[in-house]
């Protein structure tokens, strides 16, 4: 599946490209708001939660832009990837082709915007405290590979599911919320007690791993914990199967679906 | 040499646009009521056939009869339920006017995209560019959205890319129906190329003029089965007098 997917890959990168131009289409600021979205609300949020958990704003803007970033390009990867099969119709009624490019080509697109974002957040960071280690700034290229293929990896799974349920999209919409508030993006994980359940979720959830996974080497210039790359490792390879094998069975029917 | 041999093919789809229940479906089944199960219609039955490089195949029958299904079928986009498929040659299809194109792209987005999709990459697109544009004669229009292109240019386009890259196979389905007279010239001309090349070319289609004009062989389709194969002039003498049969039973009656 992988070669066929390489071998058209002109196609799905003409079709992120596509994507690209067309959500920025007639706008001013372009791409540039890629940047300004996180930026606007890391400015808002810092405002009020640097207060309540009581850190320095300069400390705590970085760590929830970061976050900011790499959740809203999860989020995004799944909420648009449920909608990745209906508009491939067009596609899928001229020739056989790969379907998991579809998904791809959703990822892409939210993955160029934060890549926009990690590369501003690096440069301020620069600027504002400097790197301890720049070494272990190359710990954020597997990271945000592992974050790529688990962001693929799902939208394929919620693609199909969404072809066959419609509800999906709502459903996956619902659950990020909820999973939002599991995840520190907005809360610095040490705000937590210990011994509390939501420390306990934290500790379990996957997506927490993927945010340590880039925040570490960004903001302290420390590789990220044993326990946080296995958990991402592991969600990823989970997605990943759990993708293939939904793609291997539906593959051939998906037109007759659509 | 181009080839294309259908064994007993079998296809089934489900008559809903989706063969499962939806999530409302589901929970009222786990609540006993089980509504309207979705059911099978068979699209093709034990359809055999083997075309051979240089045939032009016209594919005809009235609605429903599993033309569109079989074109579709060959080119993989349909699974078969049953028998055996084989295709050899590289295949370019025409179903849909509006399939594989973005309406906010220009022309020339849409020509690398469609291109892309049938698997060619930018170096083969560069060596092609120039005789895609030739024989669309576009080129004042390819920097404009594809939504500002007349019907007709879009068909020219489409069929502009499916062929100029070495095509053999070429499905085509009702596609040039609606295509002015300048247009079904060239695209014609076209056709009988890829023929002289000994490529095949398929085209399902109500227009009998048409398919007697460009046609060395037809297939008679009905109700998804293979009722006559043979010459063009043939089959369609047999087809119209059906038609014509039917027409007088009512009356008779």
């Amino acid at each position: 599946m992988l070669c066929e997917v390489w071998s058209l890959r002109h196609f799905w990168l003409a079709l992120a490209k596509h994507d690209l131009n067309e959500r920025y289409r007639r706008s001013f600021i372009g791409i540039g708001w890629s940047l300004i979205k996180p930026a606007g609300m890391t400015c808002i949020l810092t405002l009020v939660f640097a207060n309540v958990f009581q850190v320095p704003a300069i400390e705590y803007a970085p760590f929830l832009f970061v976050g900011l970033v790499a959740w809203q390009f999860l989020s995004e990867s799944i909420v648009q990837g449920c909608n990745a099969f209906r508009l491939a119709n067009t596609y899928l009624r001229v020739r056989p082709v790969p379907i998991g490019i579809f998904p791809l080509r959703v990822v892409l697109s939210a993955g160029i915007h934060a890549l926009i974002g990690f590369g501003a957040a690096i440069g301020v960071i620069a600027v504002l405290h400097g790197f301890e280690s720049l070494g272990a700034l190359w710990a954020l290229v597997p990271a945000f590979a592992i974050l790529t293929v688990t962001a693929w990896g799902l939208a394929c799974i919620c693609g199909i599911v969404n072809t066959l349920y419609s509800d999906t999209q709502q459903i996956a919409e619902i659950s990020l919320q909820a999973l939002f508030y599991a995840t520190p993006v907005i809360y610095l994980p040490e705000s937590l007690h210990s011994s509390g359940w939501l420390s306990t979720l934290v500790w379990c959830n996957p997506f927490a791993a993927y945010l340590e996974l880039i925040r570490r080497p960004m903001l302290h210039g420390e590789l990220p914990s044993a326990h946080a790359c296995m958990l991402a490792v592991a969600f990823m390879a989970i997605a990943a199967t759990t993708a293939w094998l939904a793609i291997r069975c539906v593959e051939r029917r998906l037109a007759l679906w659509l | 040499m181009a080839q294309i041999v259908l064994g007993n093919v079998d296809l089934l789809y489900p008559t809903k646009v989706h063969s499962r229940p939806t999530l409302k479906e589901l929970l009222f089944s786990f609540l006993g009521n089980h509504g309207q199960a979705s059911k099978m219609v068979q699209g093709l039955d034990s359809v055999t056939l083997r075309i051979e490089g240089g045939e032009c195949v016209g594919v005809l029958g009235r609605n429903g009869a599993g033309k569109s299904t079989l074109l579709r079928a060959i080119a993989g986009v349909y699974p078969i339920s049953a028998g055996s498929c084989q295709t050899d040659g590289k295949i370019a299809s025409l179903f849909d006017i509006a399939a594989g194109f973005e309406w906010n792209a220009t022309g020339w987005e849409n020509i690398e995209l469609r291109a892309y999709l049938q698997g060619e990459t930018p170096t083969t697109l560069r060596d092609r560019l120039d005789a895609i544009v030739e024989f669309t004669d576009l080129r004042d229009m390819l920097d404009r959205p594809l939504k500002c292109f007349s019907t007709g240019r879009i068909m020219l386009l489409s069929f502009a890319i499916a062929t100029c890259f070495d095509t053999e196979i070429l499905l085509i389905d009702e596609f040039l129906s609606t295509a002015d007279v300048q247009v079904r010239e060239k695209a014609i001309e076209r056709m009988l190329e890829m023929i002289r090349a000994n490529g095949i070319v398929m085209v399902a289609s109500h227009d009998l003029a048409f398919l007697r004009q460009i046609c060395n062989r037809a297939i008679w389709l009905e109700q998804g089965r293979v009722r006559e194969d043979g010459p063009t002039e043939c089959v369609i003498e047999s087809y119209l007098s059906s038609a014509q049969t039917k027409k007088q039973v009512p009356l008779a009656a």
